[in-house]
């Protein structure tokens, strides 16, 4: 793919995608989950010759839009509006289950699963949290530098599909600002589809890339999950720039520490003989 | 003494090269699959212009042969994080989950199942090739170029093949427009017979 497919399909349409499902939509937490699964499956097919994986998957990247996917259906989940929350929390046990048993396949070992599934579900609890406390702009546009800066450090642990995926994330995180920041809403539905394609994300190139070390993978994933700094007493009754400024300063300092350690662990650079670059271009 | 000693070690070297001929030809003989004279090199299209080419430096094996290519059997495994293209960053994004996923892969194996005598020197081989974690069936015809004594006293044999595949059907789907979907094999395989 050259630039601007990579734009197309990786920025663009997932963006587009997501804002026109949630434009189209009642304005329901589902909207939010089936807006994200399309920003995240669009780049994943795109890079995948517009092929979906066969079952059981193959190979762990492709176990990762059939995890999306679930935790995108169950955003759909029509519970009673009693215990409603609750109920979907208990649903978003099926993909952290899907994420340990994917660690346990790729590693197996049963720490590794255990920690794996509750990792997840520990991210998932987080981030929703943060969605439910404070709707609008805010969350998704730190979500969206988080991401930004997890797509930099892909593209230096040398795994395009993983930075083109993750493109659709902060994509989705993106339209999400606009959209939901004018009509004041929460994000929260967008919670257990992002978060399970960006733990997938992390793992698999931590796993399997050439060099994405641990602490890389940690810190990255732990950058969107700062943005709760805004709720600390200090800012949570400052005006909204300043509660803003000081998310985005909280995601861009851990993240950009990810991305230093991805970018000082990433394969050889190109020859210097080579003004072409290894793909043709520079 | 010249007279006598002479003699005798033409026999003796027409006997030995008549037991190797005749063993190779009737006898399953075994080999061990020499890596540094054995090859597995690719091609694959760039852009739909031109083509890259590579190799795995890593390749190891077995092989048990007579002429017939009766009970003949063959044992590849090639690992894959030796690929070489020459980019050091390329060979690491070849090497990550996008294309052939080392450390979820680390090997590519090729094992036959039967040996099709095809002509004088002429074979196809049918077996299991296993890339990127899927295994699927081929034939791969090869050509037996040579055997023979080495100056070390040991007995080589070497065959030389061709295939392709599509990599796509090997679950290698990302990226296909950029590089082809086919990729063209080309198999040298050098074996030492074990004592």
């Amino acid at each position: 793919m050259d630039l601007q497919q990579i734009l197309l399909y990786s920025a663009i349409l997932p963006g587009v995608a997501a804002g026109l499902l949630l434009l189209v939509g009642g304005r329901r937490h589902a909207d939010f989950g089936i807006g994200a699964t399309a920003a995240i499956l669009i780049p994943w097919l795109a890079v995948n010759n517009w092929t979906w994986p066969a079952f059981p998957p193959p190979e762990s990247a492709s176990a990762l839009p059939l995890a999306v996917l679930v935790a995108g259906l169950v955003t759909l989940f029509p519970a009673p509006a009693i215990g409603r929350r609750w109920i979907r929390r208990a649903l978003g046990l099926i993909p952290a289950l899907l994420v340990a048993y994917y660690v346990m396949s790729t590693q197996k070992t049963v720490s590794g699963a255990w920690t794996g599934g509750l990792l997840i579900l520990a991210w998932v609890l987080s981030a929703e949290a943060l969605t439910t406390v404070r709707s609008g702009w805010e969350v998704p546009a730190s979500w969206l530098l988080a991401f930004a800066l997890a797509v930099l450090a892909f593209e230096r642990a040398g795994s395009a599909s993983a930075m083109q995926v993750c493109g659709g994330l902060a994509a989705a995180c993106g339209a999400f600002a606009v959209l939901g920041g004018v009509r004041g809403l929460n994000c929260s539905g967008a919670v257990l589809p992002l978060g399970v394609a960006f733990y997938g994300l992390l793992a698999n190139t931590h796993l399997f890339a050439t060099d994405f070390p641990l602490s890389a993978a940690v810190l990255l994933g732990v950058a969107p999950l700062a943005a709760w700094i805004g709720e600390l007493p200090l800012f949570s009754e400052r005006p909204t720039w300043m509660r803003a400024g000081a998310r985005l300063l909280a995601v861009l300092i851990i993240g950009g520490i990810g991305l230093a350690i991805a970018a000082a662990h990433a394969p050889d650079a190109e020859p210097d003989d080579n003004p072409y670059g290894s793909y043709g271009s520079r | 003494m010249k007279k006598t000693i002479l003699p005798i070690g033409l026999a003796i070297a027409l006997v030995a090269l008549f037991q190797s001929r005749s063993t190779s030809e009737t006898n399953l003989q075994d080999y061990k699959i020499d890596g540094i004279h054995s090859a597995v090199i690719f091609k694959v299209a760039h852009l739909g212009v031109s083509y890259t080419w590579g190799r795995f430096d890593s390749i190891d094996g077995t092989l048990k042969f007579r002429d017939s290519g009766e009970g003949a059997m063959i044992n590849v495994t090639v690992k894959a994080d030796s690929i070489n293209t020459g980019d050091a960053k390329r060979d690491g994004h070849l090497k990550s989950p996008d294309f052939f996923s080392t450390k979820e892969f680390p090997t590519i194996s090729f094992v036959s199942k039967s040996w099709k005598k095809t002509g004088d020197a002429a074979y196809e081989i049918s077996g299991d090739l296993t890339l990127h974690g899927v295994t699927k069936s081929v034939t791969i015809p090869v050509t037996k170029v040579g055997e023979g004594k080495d100056p070390w006293g040991g007995f080589r044999i070497g065959f030389d093949g061709a295939l392709k595949i599509k990599r796509t059907d090997y679950g290698m789907s990302k990226m296909v427009g950029a590089a082809g979907d086919e990729i063209t094999l080309h198999i040298g395989i050098e074996g030492v017979r074990k004592a």
